[in-house]
């Protein structure tokens, strides 16, 4: 059963979660205090048991959870038609996008292009313009099937990837950055300052 | 100030709550109602902790375009929401917005968190965004992230402005495209960059001249 | 179960062409963020992983401590009852299924030591104590203060069964399968008890307005 959206209750329940903060003292407070307890659980298990550290467990962890991740970039990343090129297949202007101003020096005109023939529609999604299905649609060429887009970018980082007839596709002259939380990797590029 | 004025100006207010409604407008119009009331709840508590809640739009935006599950969108703009916390807390105190955003999309890609902490007390003037920008990269491309930070960091310490750092990253990037080991092209092209910087002051220098 | 075809329906949206979106429900799918701790890290923390034991105190201690306040009402209590709780998760992890999920787990045990704190001592009249608050962000307008003082007045003198149910489905947004886990009722009675307890907190806070 679904409950209906209830704002007075859902400002109310905002409020009371956003009461509280990391306790650093208690959490230090708690594992001083079950260090010194038994390890009743231990199992009886095939690996060996040396005593292990806070630190080699932790970095085993991150090593662990590091692995998956590249992993699962490996398994869920799209496949490319075409070579990749060293140079991307951006070249020119930059938007800048609200949450990444930049504070540096000015915005670099960066030309994003692609030549698909069965394209009809293509627009440009990235961390520039909010990834906005509609915001930056390319513009058709001359020859057919050509499509291109200038907007400036702020100098640095910046994952896109281009919506062809409404589907999503990476950029096939661009490199490509692993993406963990929706398993499609996204084309990335690096824009220099002038 | 009291202990309940303290307590009672961390609520959100009706006027922020029309700033979210604002924020969450822009999120693709397929959006159904489920996900705008998840999206709407991080986005209240990034913003009632002053965190840049627009990329939380954004990344569910990126999720729709994607056609990934409501599941998968909220799971993915709640992570985000840890990430920029802890980018912030890293790189404290009074990190920019660019500096918080970098900061997560370096914690993104598997940089531990200790090393924008180490970063930060490095350069506490100097904006990280750039250089993090970079480490990103050169840790997205396979290097172990604390090499590709020493190396970041030896470059800075050199005094490698921001242009060189990317000139790093992007020939990095077509070497490693081109086939080459990510460590061993993280090592020719740094080897590249610091021959063009400065050497390192001697160990020994005066800190300060003698008078005559 | 709901639950069930909910996810039913997710498979299904998962494996259509075209993606999430060729599907019109006739309702809109309640969706909520995951606030579950990868379930790798109790596990690893079950075979005697330290440091992922340290994980999953950071990783729930704020939550736990928040619904420990609201139950006890006074900062020491819920600290007590926090520490208790991750030192018996700590004692019984050897108990804990892999199969199962840890949240409801661990919510399961906050929620009985709170239960013994609270019948062990005396309960003070305010929730707002003289301890250390969490730094804040910034200003609120007069209005919202008065909303959260009316919030916390108002759940103070909730049942405390109504309190409990509406802290684990509103506040720490977990599923009513995973509440009648957490305290052993069934999914229709905690379902009444939020509806009242939602129905005073509606109550009182527009009278106020």
């Amino acid at each position: 059963m679904n409950e209906a959206p209830d704002e007075l209750i859902d400002r109310a329940a905002a409020a009371l979660r956003r009461r509280h903060a990391p306790n650093p003292r208690l959490v230090s407070r708690i594992m001083a205090s079950v260090q010194s307890r038994p390890r009743r659980w231990w199992r009886a298990v095939s690996w060996p048991s040396a005593p292990f550290s806070l630190s080699a467990t932790a970095t085993l962890a991150a090593a662990g959870l590091l692995l998956g991740f590249l992993s699962r970039e490996a398994t869920n990343a799209v496949g490319h038609d075409q070579p990749v090129a060293a140079q991307p297949g951006a070249q020119a202007i930059p938007l800048i996008p609200a949450a990444r101003a930049s504070g540096e020096a000015m915005p670099v005109p960066v030309q994003f292009t692609l030549r698909d023939v069965r394209a009809s529609q293509v627009t440009l999604v990235g961390d520039f313009n909010g990834w906005s299905q509609t915001a930056t649609p390319l513009e058709p060429g001359t020859e057919p099937g050509t499509w291109s887009v200038t907007i400036p970018l702020s100098a640095g980082r910046h994952v896109y990837a281009f919506f062809v007839n409404g589907k999503w596709m990476t950029d096939p002259r661009a490199q490509t950055a692993p993406d963990l939380d929706f398993g499609r990797a996204n084309s990335v590029l690096i824009v220099q300052a002038p | 100030m009291t202990l309940r004025r303290l307590f009672l100006i961390s609520l959100a207010s009706g006027t922020a709550a029309t700033g979210v409604h604002a924020q969450v407008a822009r999120l693709d119009a397929s959006a159904d109602l489920g996900l705008r009331r998840s999206v709407e709840r991080e986005v209240v508590a990034a913003r009632a902790i002053g965190l840049p809640e627009g990329l939380l739009i954004a990344k569910a935006n990126e999720g729709i375009a994607k056609r990934a599950t409501p599941k998968r969108i909220t799971d993915a703009v709640a992570a985000l929401g840890k990430r920029l916390q802890v980018a912030r807390d890293q790189l404290a105190p009074n990190p920019s917005e660019d500096e918080i955003a970098a900061g997560a999309d370096a914690l993104y890609v598997g940089v531990p968190a200790p090393i924008l902490k180490k970063m930060r007390a490095a350069w506490p003037h100097r904006s990280l965004a750039r250089p993090l920008g970079v480490l990103t990269e050169l840790v997205a491309k396979g290097l172990p992230a604390d090499r590709a930070a020493q190396t970041v960091t030896d470059l800075m310490k050199r005094g490698a402005s921001n242009v060189q750092l990317y000139a790093l990253a992007q020939s990095v990037q077509g070497d490693v495209a081109a086939g080459w080991a990510p460590e061993a092209a993280l090592d020719l092209r740094a080897r590249g960059v610091m021959s063009l910087l400065p050497p390192a002051p001697a160990a020994s220098a005066f800190t300060s001249p003698r008078r005559p | 179960m709901a639950s069930r075809s909910r996810r039913a329906e997710a498979v299904a949206r998962e494996q259509v062409p075209g993606g999430l979106w060729a599907i019109q429900p006739a309702e809109p799918i309640s969706v909520r963020p995951s606030t579950d701790i990868d379930p790798a890290i109790p596990l690893r923390a079950r075979d005697g992983d330290a440091a992922a034991f340290a994980e999953i105190v950071e990783f729930f201690h704020v939550r736990c401590l928040r619904y420990a306040r609201y139950m006890l009402g006074e900062e020491e209590d819920a600290e007590e009852a926090v520490q208790d709780t991750f030192i018996r998760v700590y004692d019984h992890l050897g108990q804990f299924r892999p199969d199962a999920r840890f949240e409801p787990w661990l919510f399961r045990i906050l929620a009985n030591r709170c239960r013994t704190v609270r019948e062990r001592r005396r309960r003070r009249e305010s929730l707002v104590t003289t301890g250390e608050l969490p730094a804040v962000a910034a200003e609120a307008p007069a209005d919202s203060q008065d909303l959260l003082e009316e919030v916390e007045a108002a759940l103070e003198e909730l049942p405390a069964e109504q309190r409990e149910a509406f802290l684990l489905r509103h506040v720490e947004d977990l599923s009513y399968e995973d509440m009648a886990v957490i305290t052993g009722v069934r999914l229709s009675a905690l379902r009444m008890r939020v509806k009242r307890a939602c129905d005073t907190l509606r109550t009182r806070l527009k009278e106020e307005r």
